[in-house]
């Protein structure tokens, strides 16, 4: 039972995920790039801006959260680190599917010092990236922004929390080998089928993340994409 | 009874479907509910009210939209929040699309710059089209409609009132040929005041007129046109809209004029410059100006001379949203007002971040909105207060109506006066002017 269980997460999911991701988001995009049929002006900031100076801004705006910073420090803080956590594990994933040899050696750094390096880089990560999760969620529960969510907000927090806490067990509790994974990673890009790595807690961890990749572009995930086109537009 | 009203529902269903495209829907759908809006909205912050918080109003249309016009919110519109468009939700949809301001501050402060007033001018459109314009805000837009002006001012009253402007202009630079020059053809610039300014602030055509005589300006004003305002605009009524910028444009069309240079009022410039243009399908053929853009202009060449010690009170700029923030006149009005009086201070935040007023959008038309109006107005009387100001110079009729009011209710001690009244009371008239 949970082989096959494991055997359709790791083989024939991901298929679906990929499908479902990148359809999903190029729907979303062609939708957003149509013109409204109503003549509903969009002239929203108005200024003398150079295409430099709007490409500077909203580079500044997706670095640094400027605007975030501008409302609310508190959340600032949260809410920067948050997503600079998941810039940092999403890197540190990478060593799943590649090692970075090259690196490594211009580094002049030494095979334990890499597992050390990425046991900092993703434990740190993990463990800010599940506390900035509680913290939106205790957030959210508070007035007035709970006045503003729906189911939806909070299955998406409680999803992420899930693939947060299985992801941290693995990195903290259990002591995990790169190379089943990389070698599961390298046979699913080949389109080759495999065998579902023995790790019930990493194939719980898998199964979240593809439903979060699944639910991505219907969700209000999509402001990583729609941000940056809509800041585009208000600062014209 | 009932059927009429199924047929209008349908209606604003379908015309929903034309409205939320494009950048309408991309920010419905990445409105994230993060809530950084709330604080930056004066209506929110000056009554608790959560309908009032920009993202809820995003959300309320979300819902009706995805109702309608997506498969989920068709076939289970529970779990994607999906909501029916019923005689509740469309007075929902009206407190809060008419209860904005429209002012744009809360695009400041979204992440992701997701524009609610354009959100809201989509809910206006809709509720416009179900004739569901608040009361005040509807007559006032069939009076301009049908009459040509706001207050329904005839022909001859304001040729009664231009001729009392006239003498009070010739008194005040004591030159008897001085004029108010109407519907001159072939004249550089038409200036069009609005109803408001005729009745109540006469001070405001007077001023421009004194300016214009100090420069020696190619001016005139019309007998035809002599609304700025668009409250089309504000109701939501698109056709009106399109229509009430026409007039404009075929006025200045009519007297040959280059630049149209619009009086102290925040809409109607926001109108004219970026919107019309969306409106009738081309770019016009002239320029459009504010009056503090011409004053700051004219003090840059040099052709104003002003004596700021006339005025010393402590002045402060209240800029009216549609100027500053959704203009882009941040320098000039405080251009002319630093060349004018003797102190003026900065309110914080200031600039393009300065409070709203709480009173336009056209709810200062709306009689059933006094009391939100003055707890929207609730922030910007904080603000005044801390800038220790003793007059509040503004450009914007809407403005300074609230202004008024929320210095009468929250005892505030400040006078409200416009930009160019301070700008007139400070010139310096060449003696010998030829």
């Amino acid at each position: 039972m949970s082989y096959w269980f494991a055997w359709v997460v790791s083989n024939v999911l991901p298929f679906i995920t990929a499908t479902v991701f990148f359809g999903g988001l190029a729907y979303r995009v062609v939708r957003w790039r149509r013109i409204p049929r109503a003549s509903v002006s969009l002239v929203v900031l108005p200024g003398s801006r150079s295409v430099g100076q709007t490409l500077r801004e909203i580079v500044t705006e997706v670095v640094t959260f400027r605007r975030v910073f501008k409302g609310s420090k508190v959340l600032w803080v949260v809410s920067w680190l948050f997503h600079l956590s998941i810039f940092v594990f999403v890197l540190g994933h990478l060593r799943l599917f590649i090692d970075f040899t090259w690196l490594w050696k211009l580094l002049r750094l030494t095979a334990e010092q890499v597992d050390l390096f990425g046991f900092a880089g993703g434990g740190a990560s993990g463990t800010v990236f599940m506390l900035g999760l509680m913290a939106l969620l205790v957030r959210r529960l508070r007035m007035p922004v709970r006045s503003l969510s729906v189911p939806g907000d909070y299955f998406l927090l409680l999803l992420l929390l899930g693939i947060a806490i299985s992801g941290n067990y693995m990195r903290f509790l259990m002591h995990i080998e790169l190379e089943p994974y990389r070698a599961f990673f390298s046979n699913l890009f080949h389109l080759r089928l495999g065998v579902p790595v023995e790790n019930m807690i990493f194939v719980l961890h898998f199964l979240l993340v593809q439903v979060f990749l699944i639910y991505f572009p219907f969700s209000k995930l999509v402001h990583v994409i729609g941000g940056v086109l809509t800041l585009k537009w208000t600062l014209r | 009874m009932a059927n009429e009203a199924h047929t209008a529902t349908r209606q604003v269903v379908e015309s929903l479907r034309e409205k939320v495209q494009g950048p309408i829907e991309a920010w419905l759908d990445i409105c994230a509910h993060c809530g950084l809006c709330a604080d930056s909205c004066h209506a929110y912050v000056g009554t608790g009210d959560v309908e009032h918080i920009p993202s809820a109003r995003a959300q309320q249309l979300e819902k009706v939209y995805k109702r309608y016009h997506t498969k989920l919110g068709q076939l289970a519109p529970r779990l994607v929040g999906a909501e029916e468009l019923d005689e509740e939700v469309l007075d929902r949809l009206q407190k809060m699309a008419y209860q904005c301001t429209l002012c744009r501050r809360c695009t400041l402060y979204c992440p992701f710059g997701i524009d609610n007033a354009s959100i809201v001018g989509v809910i206006r459109a809709l509720l416009a089209e179900a004739g569901r314009v608040p009361a005040g805000l509807q007559e006032h837009t069939d009076t301009a409609y049908e009459k040509g002006n706001t207050l329904g001012i005839s022909e001859d009253e304001f040729l009664d009132r231009v001729e009392w402007f006239e003498e009070e202009l010739q008194d005040a630079v004591e030159d008897e040929e001085a004029e108010i020059p109407l519907d001159r053809e072939g004249a550089k610039v038409l200036f069009v005041p609005t109803p408001i300014q005729i009745m109540r602030f006469p001070t405001v055509i007077i001023s421009a007129a004194k300016i214009f005589y100090a420069v020696g300006e190619d001016w005139t004003m019309s007998t035809k046109r002599f609304d700025a305002t668009n409250f089309g605009l504000f109701s939501g009524d698109a056709e009106k809209t399109r229509v009430m910028a026409e007039r404009l444009v075929d006025e200045m069309e009519r007297l040959g004029a280059q630049v149209l240079a619009l009086t102290e009022c925040g809409h109607s410039y926001w109108a004219m410059k970026y919107g019309a243009e969306t409106w009738l399908g081309n770019a016009l053929p002239f320029e459009v100006k504010n009056i503090v853009e011409m004053i700051a202009e004219y003090a840059s060449q040099g052709r104003l001379k002003l004596d700021p010690s006339v005025n010393r009170d402590v002045v402060t700029y209240h800029d009216p949203c549609n100027l500053g923030r959704k203009g882009g006149l941040i320098e000039e009005p405080r251009a002319a007002l630093k060349a004018a009086v003797e102190n003026f201070v900065e309110m914080t935040p200031g600039a393009e971040q300065t409070w709203c007023c709480g009173g336009g959008g056209g709810m200062i038309a709306i009689p059933d909105y006094e009391e939100v109006r003055l707890a929207s107005g609730s922030p910007k009387v904080e603000q005044i207060r801390r800038s220790g100001a003793e007059v509040v110079a503004t450009a914007c009729d809407n403005c300074k109506l609230q202004l008024l009011d929320l210095a009468e209710h929250y005892d505030l001690d400040v006078s409200v006066v416009g930009v160019v009244d301070l700008v007139a009371d400070a010139l310096i008239l060449d003696e010998d002017r030829d």
